[in-house]
């Protein structure tokens, strides 16, 4: 009999799979598994800027064969969700339908989920927030450096050190651009000041190899990194699901839909449709867990324990990002060589908080989609943001979030042979909103310092961090839909959560470093309770 | 929807418009096949009659975006300059009209300070023609 099934290659599940498969557990990952094998061929390892000057098909990756690269109206979720990456979307809200209050959902039924398209920023939790955690850092600092190793860090230990801390395997930090180098030139100079007063500033971690490294990288400096895997220097869940592949204890099986689990004996029972056929399966192992994402998992968990009309908390970081112009980048020149995902990460540390925010470059993701961002004819748009981005340093600000009675997720019976559908109420109080504006204004104030002046904020709405977290919180209490310490699920006796599910608040960092920190925890602990 | 030969029409006017030269029959017909996928649903009255005034009269159409910039960022006029500046901006022979370049502070302020003013003086023009146009065909 498998030991365990994992449903979902996202984050979470291959490397639950991965700590479960080295422990020699037999294991059987299920998955539907879409890809792109549209794109991705199409664009070859040449520079942005050489791409764009000499191949004439790049239209069809940068605005799409179908021009989906083109927006209308306001940019709601993710940027970096660009043509190439739009597969990571695909077929999920037809298969899980969602209706909320202006939520922005985004679920994946990819290959390597979500993290398909992630910015690979890796943000550690530091101890005095897994506190409220029910584990501590000393529970899970082995599976962060065995997650870091795995899926290759790189980064500096510098100020910032205090906030993420680092793992022994972590590679030297990627170049950062001249805009950012402008930046942290002047916070060193500053330091002392900026300090005493809360406020830090570094490399950004990233899960990006600077070294060769698990048959990949080192990162090309191309620009290309929301278009491309090149290299395969940023991480992607699908390279450890290759790995996992060659390993003779780990079944893959894709194009499956699973729709259901019940524990029958000792072990459990996984409904599955077969997506090409139609046909329903059933598989069976000792244990599962469950990993297809907090929406996904929410909608299957519930879905399957028969509780409908059930409200569960959600969580989701509050997201704003601010375009600033860099005066200290006035005096430089752009180069060619650069990447495209965060150059900085800033901290701001308050009394019972903190702020993060990163600090990107503007060029790859292309002119026009901040020309229709002006009130000025486009003409004019062009020509002024052809000389100002190159000034631009962008500030993507988070915030943390903690559950509310006004955050929850309800799954309601489908009529007329529709699917099952989940129903997302989120709304932050007040307090909250002049909290985090508060935050975002002390934030900006740190960054004038710096020379680098606001120029708008923009708040794309709930949902659009994509951090989805809370709906089955790990409690110490013994309480209805909760998981114990191990991720396993409350009521249950073999089903495992191992995705952004678990956290029972998230700290205003990047969730994905550290679900899938606990994912290698919940898989190690579970290999030991199977041996 | 607006026939093929008046979307290719479109096309030229735009492309000159947006970056000072006509461009090439491949780039016409990727205008056209873009308008055809993503604004293939009816337009409002008054929109149909501001690019009808375009159509009419095309040095209207930098002051009628100024002005729809300003006043309707989101009606058709501006949705197809959107699409004909994607399409150009993703063709090698327009690449360095997009492309961001770095030039001393003072040029700089200089071409903030023209395009500023042009684009000021644009939307004032703009915005009275705007008036006009779409109540042009009615």
């Amino acid at each position: 009999m498998t030991d365990a099934i994992v449903v979902g290659s996202g984050p979470g599940g291959v490397n639950a799979a991965a700590a479960l498969v080295q422990a020699g557990r037999r294991v059987v990952l299920i998955d539907y598994g879409n890809r792109d094998p549209h794109y991705a061929p199409m664009i070859q390892e040449r520079a942005f800027s050489d791409l764009r000057r000499n191949d004439p098909d790049q239209h069809r990756y940068f605005l799409g064969d179908r021009f989906e690269g083109i927006p209308f109206g306001a940019v709601r979720v993710g940027a970096q969700l660009t043509p190439p990456r739009m597969h990571v979307l695909a077929d999920a809200a037809e298969r899980i339908p969602v209706e909320s209050n202006g939520f922005q959902v985004s679920m994946s039924l990819a290959r390597g989920g979500l993290g398909a398209a992630w910015s690979a920023g890796v943000f550690p939790f530091a101890e005095d927030e897994l506190a409220d955690m029910a584990f501590g850092l000393g529970d899970l600092r082995r599976h962060y450096d065995a997650v870091a190793e795995r899926i290759g860090v790189c980064g500096e230990r510098d100020d910032l050190e205090t906030f993420f801390p680092s793992s022994p395997s972590m590679m030297p930090p990627l170049e950062i651009d001249p805009n950012a180098e402008s930046v942290l030139a002047r916070y060193g100079r500053k330091r002392a000041a900026l300090n005493a007063e809360g406020f830090y500033l570094g490399a950004a971690r990233l899960a990006v190899c600077t070294e060769r490294h698990r048959e990949r990288g080192p990162h090309g400096y191309l620009d290309l990194c929301y278009w491309a895997d090149l290299g395969r220097s940023v991480y992607r869940p699908q390279w450890t699901l290759e790995e996992l592949e060659r390993h003779p204890n780990f079944t893959y099986l894709d194009r499956r839909f699973v729709h259901g689990f019940a524990e029958e004996g000792s072990g459990v029972q996984v409904r599955a449709t077969h997506v090409a056929s139609g046909a329903e399966e059933r598989h069976e192992a000792r244990a599962l867990v469950v990993a297809a994402g907090t929406l996904g998992t929410a909608w299957l968990t519930l879905r399957s324990l028969g509780r409908y009309d059930t409200r569960v908390p959600l969580l989701c970081n509050a997201y704003a990002y601010v375009p600033t112009l860099n005066l200290g980048m006035l005096a430089r020149r752009a180069r060619d060589r650069r990447y495209s995902l965060a150059q900085l990460t800033a901290i701001v540390r308050l009394p019972s908080r903190i702020v993060q925010a990163q600090v990107f470059s503007y060029r790859s993701l292309l002119t026009f989609k901040l020309m229709k961002e002006l009130p000025l004819a486009y003409r004019d748009a062009r020509r002024i943001l052809r000389v100002l981005i190159p000034n631009f340093a962008i500030l993507g600000i988070h915030h943390e979030d903690r559950p509310s009675p006004e955050k929850f997720c309800v799954l309601r019976h489908g009529s007329g042979g529709a699917p099952d559908r989940l129903e997302i109420h989120y709304r932050q109080s007040d307090e909250q909103e002049r909290r985090q504006q508060e935050d975002e204004r002390l934030l900006l104030r740190f960054f004038r310092r710096l020379g680098c002046l606001p120029l708008r904020t923009i708040r794309p709405g709930h949902g659009a961090s994509l951090h989805y977290a809370g709906t089955f919180p790990i409690t110490p209490a013994e309480r209805d839909l909760t998981c114990d310490r191990d991720g396993r699920l409350r009521g249950t006796r073999n089903v495992y959560l191992a995705d952004g599910s678990i956290f029972p608040w998230i700290p205003p960092k990047g969730l994905t470093f550290n679900l899938m920190a606990n994912a290698d925890r919940v898989g190690t602990l579970l290999a030991e309770r199977l041996a | 929807m607006a026939d093929a030969a008046t979307l290719e029409t479109e096309a030229r006017v735009f492309g000159r418009y947006l970056v000072g030269r006509v461009p090439p029959p491949a780039i016409v017909d990727r205008y056209r096949r873009a308008n055809e996928t993503l604004l293939s649903a009816p337009v409002a009255p008054a929109d149909a009659a501001l690019l009808d005034f375009v159509h009419r009269h095309p040095w209207s159409v930098s002051f009628l975006d100024a002005a729809s910039g300003l006043l309707r960022p989101a009606n058709t006029l501006r949705s197809k300059l959107l699409v004909m500046s994607a399409i150009l901006e993703a063709s090698p022979e327009f690449a360095d009209d997009f492309l961001p370049e770095s030039i001393h502070p003072v040029g700089l302020v200089l071409r903030l300070a023209v395009s500023g003013t042009a684009a000021v003086l644009r939307a004032i023009l703009g915005a009275a023609l705007l008036g006009v146009a779409v109540r042009a065909r009615a």
